[in-house]
């Protein structure tokens, strides 16, 4: 019980810290001093603070995709280990992971088309576009990790013995993971969070008509979007760290992956759109080499 | 028994439409009564046997060469019943409100007549157990899908529809009569069981009748390469007889190659394969043509081929578990594809249902021409809203629960043996699901979103009542099966049962501990729902007594935006097709705007399909070809025809001298 209330505090409490952590990281290759790392969550206080302002094109479908897209997040966030191991977990849970995260999406593009703009149009096309990219290889990692421990929950997967004879293995998984979690959370090479362009954006064009509580809402899922993907890694890589669990190491792990993003986007430019799709062709194929490596 | 009230209350129903068809209040009410009744009646026998009970089969002496009206029914034929008889319901309801809406567009006596038909010539295709009696009503369903299919008439596309639709039925039953002639004269019998106890072990015997199924139920089913006609036939009969089409006619063929599974003893792996790779096909080329289409129907139809795929899968899986002796993985491989059955037929329907009103209220398929159509057909969108995220597979609708099964069994870690290379199956179900995504909220986005683009589309409205009541049932029974998926993959894995050669009790213990899971899912979907009604509650709460103000859509600056400004539907699938271009080959010309004050301009864009227009059409045309030396002779003069009898006779004389 206190497993479950460990991982819902960490779920509900953590997520603006990432972006947080980020934003600080690319200050300092900048040489700025940058934001304070508590900033997202001023934001989101100031945020939920707000009035609102809505398109006249749009209907409750807009309104209903930041309240569904956030819910099917937290139920996501449920089941995947985050301090300790989840305790819903159940042999297939990390296919209802992916689905539901898939209901978030289709909940955000919903609302995306539903405001009638072409900018918004096109990030929820781009967004669909290369979401079904990502997916086939998280499910290759989940095939090859079910495959090199026996189990097939998250919570067994990740974090679970992994034989050691899975070197190569498991740094091919933890590649491709890291290549779709750039991409599930819209950050450099695929998207930029920062970027003032419309025509540029994905994920941001598609929530450019949301604002006050909504774009709270949004704001608070996709930080939380990225603290399961990032803690799927960090507990990838737990057993290979002396005194396996607990809020220390996982911290340091969730602060390590969040300065490893921060250095992505500050060494490297974003990729030209038409290129996205090899980027994470390129996962695919990780994960793939990684399944291969488990047939006997 | 009760089976056979329910299809004579459907046949009765049939014989009414023709007797009352000046009558349009009476056959309307005559034809909602035998509706509701044949199938409400139909099934309790269903439930019945999917609840454990057992029925005494019906055998009625028929004189018919070696035909019996032999009926029965087991967990496999009651698990088909489901979809028949719900579907059933729905589009025969339906459909009262569709011929009212299409007054004099629609021959209504006919169109009703044969619904019936079909109707209760599925339900006794699954219920067969003679070879002659299935056949017979193989034969009376292909008909009766070839006139609905051929509604309108008029029109000479849909007779080019109907009869490619008919050149390909009649090819597949060729096949199934010599399926059915080889095994039957090997049995000495067209009963099914002696079928079954005379079935050889593997060898080319078996490997021919294989063949002979999957070319016969496949091309009924809709498989890659067989599937052509599909996307020409359904978009043109009547909304709810494509919905019947599309959701069930397409699942009798797979019901023949499970039925023909079950017939034998040993199942060699390489049928599995063959299963996996032609779904994989199927799912990845047909969700691949769906996603260009501008037809709202015909998107739909290449949707079913992608479904049919989706549950091929399952059966490959299923026969792998069966050549490897692995029961547990069989059992997941069957009740995945049968419960992929039930769930398709459910959400495609309530498409099905959805496009004929959206098209009613448009006057025309087109989905580029819509938009805006949640505010002015809100119950319409709302239950096709629900359609869309349960083909897309997403929880918690029951698209998820089949698919979640499949992947279980191709990805877990205890099956790796048995599964092996199988796994990359999964990875092209990813790629397939993130796919359908992509075009539903395609489709849905068109039609329902942003600014209406026409004139049409501003004046939609929602349908009468009787339209709309159907749509509400498939839309909950989709959210049933998500919500509650345990009782009805219990009753599949009851199905598959039959097919693996198990009893129910064994069934149980051999893939309960698989299912367990169902119950936390369905939890799960439910809290889905609660939490984003706990945040709606949130957020209204917070904005009360703020300032909530509405003003136009942010366009950069530009404050006189136009409902053309939007993103299309085409625009929309554009990322994908570019990546896909190779496989989709989808033909564009453009007439880019051209001076500084640009009058006109212009893009088109069509994906002819790849077997019909890209390989059939020009085979057809050289054979055409080829064959215009012969036609020479034929060209209806009469005197001519005369001189070639006047010719030939001399050269006969003269050869005989």
């Amino acid at each position: 019980m206190t497993a479950l209330f460990e991982n819902l505090a960490a779920l509900l409490i953590v997520p603006p810290l990432m972006p947080g952590i980020i934003t600080k990281t690319k200050a300092a290759f900048g040489g700025r001093k940058g934001p304070p790392v508590l900033q997202p969550y001023y934001d989101l206080v100031k945020l939920m603070g707000k009035g609102a302002v809505y398109s006249r094109t749009t209907t409750r479908m807009f309104r209903l995709g930041p309240t569904l897209s956030l819910a099917a997040v937290v139920l996501a966030g449920l089941l995947v280990p985050l301090v300790r191991a989840s305790a819903l977990a159940f042999p297939g849970d990390a296919i209802l992971f992916a689905y539901l995260l898939g209901l978030s999406r289709f909940a955000t593009v919903a609302a995306a088309l539903d405001a009638g703009s072409s900018f918004e149009g096109m990030g929820a096309s781009r967004e669909v576009a290369f979401s079904s990219f990502a997916e086939p290889s998280l499910m290759l990692a989940v095939a090859a990790l079910a495959r090199a421990t026996g189990g097939f929950s998250l919570s067994g997967m990740f974090g679970g013995a992994i034989a050691s004879s899975f070197g190569a293995g498991l740094v091919l998984i933890v590649g491709s993971l890291f290549f779709v979690l750039l991409a599930e959370n819209s950050r450099i090479p695929v998207d930029d969070p920062a970027t003032h362009l419309e025509l540029t954006m994905i994920h941001e064009v598609m929530v450019l008509d949301h604002g006050g509580p909504d774009l709270a809402f949004i704001l608070y899922g996709s930080s939380m979007k990225l603290l399961l993907w990032s803690s799927l890694l960090v507990r990838l890589l737990l057993p290979f760290v002396p005194g396996a669990e607990g809020w220390a190491v996982w911290s340091l792990g969730i602060a390590a992956v969040a300065v490893a993003i921060g250095v992505v986007e500050s060494s490297m430019a974003r990729l030209r759109l038409i290129r996205v799709p090899q980027f994470l062709v390129a996962a695919i194929c990780a994960a793939a080499f990684a399944v291969m490596l488990t047939l006997k | 028994m009760l089976m056979v009230v329910a299809v004579s209350f459907l046949a009765a129903g049939a014989v009414l439409a023709l007797l009352l068809a000046g009558h349009p209040r009476a056959s309307r009410a005559a034809a909602l009564f035998c509706s509701a009744a044949g199938c409400l009646t139909g099934l309790i026998p269903a439930f019945f046997v999917l609840s454990g009970g057992e029925l005494t089969p019906v055998r009625i002496p028929w004189p018919v060469p070696m035909g019996e009206l032999s009926l029965a029914l087991d967990p496999l034929s009651a698990f088909f019943l489901l979809p028949i008889f719900v579907v059933g319901l729905a589009g025969g309801v339906y459909g009262e409100g569709y011929l009212a809406a299409s007054r004099g567009h629609l021959p209504e006596a006919a169109v009703r007549f044969f619904y019936f038909i079909l109707t209760a010539s599925m339900a006794v295709i699954v219920c067969a157990r003679n070879a002659m009696l299935f056949l017979a009503a193989w034969e009376v369903m292909a008909l009766a899908s070839f006139f609905l299919v051929c509604a309108q008439d008029r029109d000479p596309k849909v007779r080019r529809a109907g009869l490619i639709y008919l050149l390909c039925t009649h090819l597949g039953t060729l096949c199934l009569f010599v399926f059915f002639a080889r095994m039957g004269s090997r049995a000495g019998s067209m009963d099914f069981s002696a079928m079954k106890a005379a079935m050889p072990g593997p060898g080319p015997a078996v490997t021919g009748l294989f063949a002979l199924a999957l070319a016969g139920f496949g091309m009924k089913a809709g498989l890659i390469p067989l599937h052509f006609w599909l996307p020409e036939a359904h978009p043109v009969a009547p909304s709810h007889a494509s919905a019947v089409l599309s959701a069930v006619v397409l699942k009798m063929g797979v019901y023949g190659l499970l039925r023909f599974i079950s017939f034998c003893p040993a199942v060699p792996g390489s049928w599995g394969v063959v299963f996996l790779a032609l779904g994989t096909a199927s799912a990845v080329f047909g969700v691949l043509f769906a996603m260009v289409q501008h037809d709202l129907k015909r998107l739909l139809a290449y949707s079913s081929i992608e479904n049919v795929g989706i549950l091929t899968m399952g059966m490959g899986l299923g026969c792998l578990g069966l050549a490897h002796g692995n029961r547990v993985l069989a059992a997941i491989g069957f009740s995945a594809a049968l419960l992929h059955v039930l769930n398709h037929s459910l959400f495609k329907s309530l498409l099905f249902l959805g496009a004929g009103a959206f098209n009613q209220a448009l006057g025309s398929r087109n989905i580029e021409g819509a938009g805006g159509l949640l505010r002015r057909m809100p119950w319409t969108s709302l239950f096709a809203w629900v359609g869309a995220a349960a083909a897309c597979g997403l929880p918690p609708f029951n698209g998820f629960i089949g698919e979640w099964l499949l992947y279980r069994g191709f990805l877990g870690g205890e099956f790796a043996a048995t599964t092996r290379f199988a796994v990359f199956v999964a990875a092209a179900l990813a790629l397939v699901g993130g796919l359908a995504a992509a075009c539903f909220t395609m489709a849905y986005g068109a039609l329902t979103l942003g600014e209406p683009r026409g004139p049409a589309a501003r004046d939609a409205k929602d349908p009468e009542d009787v339209m709309l009541w159907p749509m509400a049932l498939l839309g909950v029974a989709c959210l049933v099966v998500g919500l509650m998926p345990g009782p009805f993959a219990r009753a599949a894995a009851r199905g598959a049962a039959v097919i693996i050669g198990l009893t129910p009790n064994e069934v149980a213990s051999v893939i309960g501990g698989i299912l367990a899971p169902l119950a936390l899912i369905g939890a799960l979907g439910a809290g889905v729902l609660g939490l984003a009604a706990l945040f709606w509650v949130l957020r209204r709460g917070l904005l009360r007594d703020r300032s909530v103000e509405v003003r136009p859509t942010w366009g950069c600056g530009f404050s006189r935006p136009s409902p053309a400004m939007q993103h299309t539907a085409s625009s929309y699938a554009q990322p994908l097709v570019v990546v896909f271009q190779g496989l989709l080959m989808r033909e564009s010309s453009a007439q880019p705007p051209t001076g500084y004050w640009p009058a006109r301009a212009g893009f088109h864009s069509r994906t002819p399909d790849m077997v019909l227009d890209r390989a059939l059409a020009p085979a057809s045309s050289v054979v055409k070809r080829s064959l215009s030396v012969v036609r020479r002779v034929q060209h209806g003069h009469l005197q001519y025809y005369l001189l070639h009898v006047l010719l030939f006779l001399i050269f006969v004389l003269v050869w005989k001298l």
